[in-house]
């Protein structure tokens, strides 16, 4: 059907009349038009909430707003403006997209809303897009699909197609208007990594026309938007770099970027990720043609990945990651104490790592060790991290320097007193940690929290030893402190709600995931990955190679395969964490005799060069030496890759149904984002439990059950899941 | 002009803690260390030595010569990345040598009146990162270029360019040469020595003795408790504990062996009886002494009085005399009630100079106008931890150094009463007499 404004407004009608009423007068609220002599200014201003969206209703007003623009024949130019304080749109209605991927409704809908947009550019009138702040997805879309357009010169500006990260790919143009913008390569860039751009860098690659304070940001849209208003001139999707007026004339030129492309996505999701994937194909199909054709490309490939599991599983990340914005850890309603001032006892690999990431984010810290030695190691390490930063321009010179010095060394503890927060990440000996713990009780103003970083000890015990035992918390970071987002907030027999809520909330400040777990050994992350790296060497002992097996688990989506996640933890590491819970779990956590070998070889992982694999110049190789220490027995023909995914993974889920068992979180959820910002569980399965539930306890069970009576008892399922199992019930019911 | 004296004042002046990071010889350990990374080591150890955090200083100053083209009102730097208050005011001194007893002064003027009740004061020294400059001629050009309006009128300026306006100009020693007497200090010293004809051997021994002074008090762990360590930048990979320039095995022959550098013919001052530049930072909190006491806080001393005078910039290494002299006078008091001295040794003939001056009727009278000799600078009082022979003089912080260190030693010994002196590079004295109750 020809696309005309008469029969598209029909169509619109039609889907308005579909919608709720209370749908169409929110909407009705949150976009305005306001005329201003030959300008008409349409205003984003979501009812009653913090941002913009475009929700269908949102979209159908939208449209029905350019009519009016384009009735009004006094109106001459059109600018679309946000009032929001930081947030210009901050993309389509996930949980529309949601329903619509659950449900079966028709990709016709879809289809109307993207050419609302199409509608937009092809107005008479020019038209000017004013950008403050996030602009995100289908936002960005909308600008793309101005004439023009405006961003403010705060850092608050985030331009960016983010779809990917949602298992999706732009559907409104943006696989078709941006590469149109701004060529082929950076239009890749942007769409296959979802990241966003500053409005400063936006200029640079021609995203946008003007960037100006955002202080005038309104005066001088307006003024723009009427000076076109008095050219009328409307955009030319101008003259192409030359660089891409060269990809685009060599025969195969777009075809060779676009492998190109795909093959590092490959490398870097062993296509476990389609969005990215499609993303390219649709470039590659629609690169040079038509709009309309390209418009229609894009929309089937969206309307395919919607329903994709892998899709829907990242959105219910998504969910699970807001979930966590939210949750303030504790029900109590407390005021989280603020902390600006911190310490750190340790200066090693994590107290480096923790106040590399305090004096980041601008609260000083006082670190202290016993030798100064030892104090210049955390300095240095947080330097390294910094000047990498700098490096990236990421952080000016100057940022480096401020942080640098919010960092103070001490061997005693002046200045301790009246800090607001220690943490304490002193080596694993309950004994060291109770005397310092003893100590830092009778240093400390009563009001300041204590912290432990312990992976394995208990915070109840630790706190035993304190006056104030309702002060004391765990804080449990993971290694490299600065890469991986989760933070285990462990409240013990007698923290206090204010505590662990304030640990919460400065989690956050800091950037970072937490989850509040109860005081139990291994909390809930290293408990379950302790039975799967058990598992890893159980498996080289039955004669599968390391690089076999680290190549499937990459394959089934972990960021590295457990022979290297070994490595990288640390063999004496992991073997002291696994002789704590076997201690607390008994057999079924018990390290298999080869961990211990390894341990004595000083095989202990990347940071001496050598454990399971060899390390050259960071690179990782296979070591035949290894075979010496475990001895390997010839690989079983029926020990399938699929079982090698099966033993290590099933196992992981059986744990994890005991720490639900045993209520040590709060919500299921917390499982999955702990696995996730933890370990970098595979995010497409939703997380270690929601996988769970896509396979089914039932199966799980029953694989379970063999390998118990195969290869030990210690794939017996737990109570929980073989429950579930008879009931049929889901973690997430 | 007036010395300060504190029982004229509103409010007394308490000295409740300090730090200073180690010592080292210009070029070396700390070479690559800013003048603000110095000064934050200083001040944030302080602040945490006296629990103190970023709202409960009133104002910040430091002392420091050598200005980094970078910081340059350095103490606003050193007070805003050591986590004080930004609505917290600082300001930078500069009096030579004595630019951080400057600042010291400036803590108590404004204590004293009231003004402020606590002060973070201080001095930092960078003399490894004193800028080498283009001469006048090779600025003058950058100045044309800049303004040359065409091409060719850049070409032709820059045609006018000659190689030896590259010879950069050593901003060090410029700043140690005295523009109105001409001469660098070392040779105001070799005045001194022909004034008092000092010998060479005289002098030798007596930087032999500083040496040997510097290094027991470092083995007794005397400078544990003034000194905290600096990691050191860029990287941070290495710290420095101790101060670096002390030699253990000095010997009089070593230091005899040494060739005169200022006065290459007749001269007697050599690198080895002279102190040597140096990098280096101090910090020290003062603070409202009856406000101290309410908070129940240690106090190390409080400030009895203070006093600059200038002098001959000829013979600016006299200054100790000509303040010590106006100072006892105004305090009503006499040499002999001062239980230790802390003199700065820039020269040793400079140091001996005072010593036999202090002693002397006839330069008392001539000089000072006074009646006889203003008393024995003897030697069990004198610098009985050694001084910047040894340890250097990172030349704005050195002032805060020896008011440190002297009131450290006085409590030691449980003295009561002390002096901290220097002479200033043009001609001036700084002398301060501190007590503990």
């Amino acid at each position: 059907m020809e696309f005309t404004r008469d029969n598209f407004q029909n169509e619109i009608k039609t889907f308005r009349a579909q919608m709720k009423p209370d749908l169409v007068s929110i909407a009705e609220k949150s976009l305005t038009l306001e005329k201003r002599g030959a300008v008409g200014i349409i205003w984003f201003d979501q009812h009653e909430e913090k941002a913009n969206k475009l929700s269908s209703a949102n979209m159908v007003r939208f449209f029905e707003l350019l009519c009016q623009v384009e009735d009004d024949a006094n109106l001459k130019a059109l600018l679309v403006i946000s009032k929001k304080a930081s947030i210009f749109i901050a993309g389509a209605d996930i949980g529309e997209i949601r329903t619509l991927a659950s449900g079966s409704t028709s990709s016709d809908s879809l289809m109307k809303l993207q050419s609302v947009f199409t509608y937009l550019e092809r107005m008479k009138i020019p038209s000017v897009a004013a950008i403050h702040g996030a602009s995100m997805g289908g936002g960005t879309e909308l600008a793309l699909a101005c004439d023009y357009r405006m961003v403010s010169d705060s850092p608050q500006t985030k331009i960016g197609l983010p779809e990917v990260l949602l298992g999706l790919i732009p559907g409104w143009g943006g696989t078709q208007r941006m590469p149109r913008l701004i060529g082929l390569e950076k239009s890749l860039d942007l769409i296959l990594t979802g990241k966003t751009v500053d409005g400063i860098r936006a200029k640079k690659m021609g995203l946008v026309d003007k960037v100006v304070p955002q202080e005038y940001l309104l005066e001088k849209a307006l003024a723009y938007a009427n000076e076109l208003a008095v050219s009328g001139k409307k955009r030319q999707f101008g003259s192409r770099p030359l660089k891409e007026k060269v990809i685009g004339s060599i025969p195969g030129g777009v075809w060779f970027v676009c492998d190109q492309a795909k093959k590092q996505v490959m490398q870097k999701t062993h296509g476990n990720f389609p969005a990215p994937l499609a993303a390219i194909d649709v470039i590659r199909k629609s690169y040079g043609g038509s709009i309309d054709e390209g418009l229609k490309i894009e929309a089937d490939a969206f309307i395919k990945l919607m329903v994709t599991p892998e899709s829907q599983n990242l959105i219910h990340v998504f969910y699970l990651n807001e979930g966590v914005k939210k949750d303030k850890g504790v029900q109590e309603k407390i005021t989280p104490k603020e902390i600006k001032h911190a310490g750190v006892i340790g200066a090693g690999v994590m107290g480096g790592g923790i106040a590399q990431l305090f004096a980041g984010k601008g609260v000083r810290v006082r670190m202290k060790d016993i030798h100064w030695d030892a104090i210049a190691k955390g300095y240095e390490a947080a330097q390294k991290i910094f000047k990498k930063l700098v490096d990236r321009r990421r952080m000016k010179p100057s940022d480096m320097d401020n942080a640098m010095a919010r960092i103070e060394g001490s061997t005693d503890f002046a200045g301790f007193r009246h800090l607001d927060l220690v943490v304490e990440a002193a080596v694993e000996n309950l004994e060291i940690k109770k005397n310092i713990f003893k100590e830092l009780d009778s240093k400390m103003d009563p009001g300041a929290i204590l912290a432990t970083n312990t992976s394995s000890l208990s915070v109840t015990e630790l706190a035993s030893v304190t006056k104030h035992p309702e002060r004391v918390v765990g804080m449990h970071f993971f290694n490299p402190v600065d890469k991986m987002p989760l933070v285990e907030v462990i409240y013990g027999e007698k923290s206090s709600p204010e505590a662990i809520g304030s640990i919460v909330s400065f989690s956050k400040a800091l950037g970072k995931t937490p989850i509040v777990v109860k005081d139990a050994p291994g909390f809930v992350v290293n408990r379950i990955l302790g039975p799967y790296l058990n598992e890893a060497v159980h498996l080289l002992m039955e004669g599968v190679r390391p690089t076999d097996m680290d190549r499937v688990m990459e394959k089934f989506g972990m960021p590295m395969g457990p022979c290297a996640l070994l490595d990288e933890v640390g063999l004496d590491v992991a073997s002291k964490v696994s002789h704590v819970l076997y201690g607390a779990f008994g057999e079924r956590m018990k390290s298999p005799e080869a961990m211990a070998a390894v341990v004595t070889e000083k095989r202990l992982g990347k940071k001496v060069g050598l454990g399971i694999y060899r390390y050259e110049k960071g690179e990782r190789k296979e070591d035949l030496s290894l075979l010496e220490v475990f001895k390997p027995k010839q690989r079983a023909s029926d020990l399938t890759d699929e079982v090698i995914v099966r033993r290590l993974v099933y196992l992981m889920i059986n744990e994890a149904s005991r720490c639900v068992e045993e209520k040590l979180v709060r919500q299921v959820s917390d499982i999955d984002v702990g696995m996730i910002f933890g370990t970098g569980f595979a995010p497409f399965r939703g997380g270690l439990l929601k996988y769970a539930d896509t396979v089914g306890a039932e199966v799980i069970v029953s694989d379970l059950d063999i390998f118990a009576r195969k290869y030990g008892d210690r794939f017996k399922p737990s109570k929980l899941i073989q429950e579930y199992s008879v009931n049929r019930t889901k973690f997430y019911s | 002009m007036k010395a300060w004296i504190a029982s004229e004042q509103q409010h007394r002046v308490a000295v409740i803690g300090g730090v200073r990071t180690p010592f080292a010889k210009a070029g070396t350990e700390l070479k690559e260390c800013t003048a603000v990374h110095l000064g934050v080591t200083a001040l944030t150890e302080t602040l945490a030595r006296v629990e103190m955090d970023g709202t409960d200083v009133d104002e910040v100053v430091f002392g420091n010569a050598g200005t980094p083209a970078d910081a340059a009102n350095i103490s606003r730097v050193i007070s805003l990345r050591s986590g004080l208050s930004e609505s917290t005011p600082a300001y930078t001194v500069h009096r030579n040598c004595a630019s951080a007893m400057e600042a010291i002064a400036q803590g108590c003027l404004k204590i004293g009146s009231g003004l402020a009740e606590v002060m973070a004061v201080g001095g930092t020294e960078s003399m490894s990162n004193m800028p080498l400059i283009f001469g006048p001629e090779m600025t003058e050009l950058f100045a044309a270029l800049n303004f040359a309006k065409s091409p060719a009128d850049k070409i032709k300026k820059l045609a006018e360019f000659r190689p030896q306006w590259l010879k950069p100009v050593v901003a060090i020693m410029e700043g140690l040469t005295d523009p109105v007497s001409g001469l660098n200090m070392g040779q105001t010293a070799e005045v001194l020595a022909r004034d008092f004809k000092i010998s060479r051997k005289t002098q030798d021994e007596y930087a032999l003795r500083s040496h040997l002074r510097t290094v027991a008090a470092q083995k007794e762990g005397k400078f544990q408790k003034e000194i905290i360590p600096i990691a050191i930048e860029p990287d941070y990979r290495k710290h420095l504990d101790k101060d670096f320039g002390p030699r253990e095995n000095q010997t009089l022959e070593a230091l005899q062996k040494l060739r005169p550098f200022f006065d290459k013919e007749n001269g007697t001052i050599t690198p080895g009886n002279s102190c040597p530049i140096t990098d280096g930072a101090v910090a020290l909190m003062l603070m409202n002494e009856a406000k101290a006491k309410a908070e129940g806080r240690e106090i190390l001393g409080t400030i009895t009085g203070f006093s600059f005078t200038g002098c001959e910039p000829k013979r600016m290494g006299m200054g100790p005399i000509y303040s010590s002299s106006h100072l006892l006078d105004g305090l009503k008091m006499d040499l002999s009630q001062i239980d230790l001295v802390e003199l700065n040794e820039a020269f040793a003939a400079q140091v001996l100079a005072n010593q036999m001056a202090f002693a002397s009727d006839k330069y008392c009278q001539e000089k000072l106008g006074r009646s006889k000799a203003l008393g024995t600078l003897s030697d069990d009082k004198l610098n009985v931890n050694g001084g910047a022979i040894a340890l250097g003089h990172p030349v704005g912080s050195t002032g805060g150094r020896l008011v440190l260190t002297l009131l450290l030693e006085m409590q030691r010994r449980g003295l009561k009463r002390g002096l901290a002196t220097l002479c200033i590079g043009g001609g001036q004295g700084a002398a301060f007499v501190l007590e503990r109750n």
